[in-house]
């Protein structure tokens, strides 16, 4: 009884997953966290309004949502087999993943290592001006051909599809974009 | 039954425990895209990078024929698609909405044995209609032509049917399920001959490009275009917008440029 007591008390305590736990190296990850912030804005959307027979063209400030980023360095929680093998014989093992599981969780270092994108778009805070995009150039793309037809929005933002599209016969899918600062913009798939 | 009820739970506990130690990632945003490989191929990396690194918009990205990208946005499988198939009029009624966004030459590859470098669009369907089955033919070496095509659900497969092939039927040696794969194919046997975008074959050195009727796939005069189409089931989604902004932005177009492509939507 008493040598099946002793050989209980050296597995229980036996320290096998603790053992494995402290002695193998840290292991780094990074993780994004929650606390996301709104960055500075990054650009406009832009919105296409209909008028009557015309469109308008505005432009929404926005900022990009940012979220941490974090390096975690950890010991894993290592030598499960070692309880899973000990605990079906023995019944016992509990202290031993407990200890393993302090020695993983005592060892965590937390570093903030910088912000990304999440890809969500946000209002920003301090600049809410909207836009009205005049002088700009819009393109219109009949869907199913590729052909592109021009036009240009005037000082209110504005642009009519009848003077671009006026002779065109048959109903059809258009697409519209817009360049502004050199770069285009989808802004939306009419019928006409 | 003591011990066994014992062991359960324990090995329960053992689990949960070891299921806690799993960190919650947070989600970003995740656009889901199917494309057609051979733009996945022209395009994919350097587009899904930018579009990464500028928006953070991670994709879950699957790469199938242009056929089956259509299928995967009609069942819900996808946000956007990206197809080398034009879209029906019926499918723009039912609220698609297509978005060309540039041409890629659709090329005639062969194996760097043969010694040509340029072959007629008659001849180019007297190849793969079966009635051409030797290089020495065509003023090449003595040389069996092994031919490999892609599969018929694949929009090179389709857009070289209509465009050099005409109503008579494509005769091959071997099929292969994904369209670039044709490539390896080519590359791997001699005599092989074979068909694909310009922008996926320029990636391979050990591949011959033929000039058409003595006209380069880089010059504007070249008559072999396959039209690169995001789709989208109704509007697209702001992830998607980002997409297409991407493609259509002056570094998309570079890239484009760069693999002999033709943007449709110029800068100026």
């Amino acid at each position: 009884m008493k040598i099946k007591l002793l050989f209980l008390i050296i597995f229980v305590f036996s320290g096998c997953a603790s053992f494995t736990t402290a002695m193998w190296p840290e292991v780094e990850k990074e993780v994004v966290g929650k606390d996301t912030i709104v960055d500075e804005k990054v650009g406009y959307d832009y919105e296409l309004k209909a008028k009557e027979k015309s469109f308008k063209v505005i432009g929404i400030p926005y900022c990009l949502e940012k979220a941490p980023v974090h390096k975690i360095t950890k010991k894993q929680h290592r030598g499960i087999v070692f309880i899973v093998i000990e605990v079906p014989i023995w019944g016992l093992g509990l202290a031993d993943w407990v200890l393993s599981y302090v020695i993983s969780e005592s060892s965590e270092k937390d570093e903030l290592i910088g912000y990304r994108p999440t890809g969500a778009k946000k209002e920003c805070l301090d600049q809410k001006e909207i836009s009205l995009i005049s002088q700009s150039k819009i393109m219109i793309q009949n869907s199913e051909s590729g052909e592109v037809y021009w036009t240009k929005t005037d000082e209110n933002g504005e642009f009519s599809l009848k003077d671009v599209l006026g002779g065109y016969s048959g109903e059809k899918t258009w697409n519209i974009f817009m360049n502004y600062n050199n770069e285009n913009r989808y802004l939306t798939t009419i019928w006409w | 039954m003591q011990r066994k009820v014992i062991n359960l739970i324990y090995f329960l506990t053992v689990f949960i425990f070891c299921s806690a130690f799993c960190t919650n990632l947070y989600a970003q945003n995740k656009l889901k895209f199917s494309c057609s490989a051979q733009i996945a191929e022209a395009l994919g990396k350097d587009v899904i990078e930018i579009l990464k690194e500028k928006r953070g918009i991670v994709f879950d990205l699957k790469i199938v024929s242009s056929d089956t990208a259509l299928h995967r946005l009609e069942n819900g499988f996808s946000e956007i698609a990206a197809v080398t198939l034009p879209v029906s009029f019926e499918m723009a009624e039912k609220g698609y909405v297509a978005i060309p966004f540039c041409k890629d030459p659709i090329v005639v590859i062969a194996d760097k044995s043969v010694k040509l470098e340029s072959v007629s669009s008659e001849e180019v369907k007297k190849i793969f209609s079966g009635e051409i089955s030797n290089w020495s033919q065509i003023k090449g070496d003595v040389l069996p032509m092994v031919k490999i095509i892609p599969c018929e659900t694949t929009g090179a497969y389709k857009n070289f049917e209509r465009l050099f092939m005409g109503i008579k039927p494509i005769k091959f040696d071997f099929m292969t399920y994904c369209s670039i794969s044709v490539i390896s194919g080519v590359e791997s046997m001699k005599g092989a001959v074979s068909f694909i975008s310009h922008g996926a074959a320029v990636k391979s050195d050990k591949i011959k490009i033929f000039d058409i009727d003595k006209v380069s796939p880089m010059n504007s005069k070249y008559k072999y275009f396959q039209v690169f189409t995001f789709v989208t089931k109704g509007m697209p989604s702001e992830s998607a917008k980002g997409l297409i902004d991407v493609a259509l932005s002056k570094k998309g177009q570079d890239i484009m440029k760069e693999k002999g492509m033709i943007p449709i939507i110029p800068l100026d």
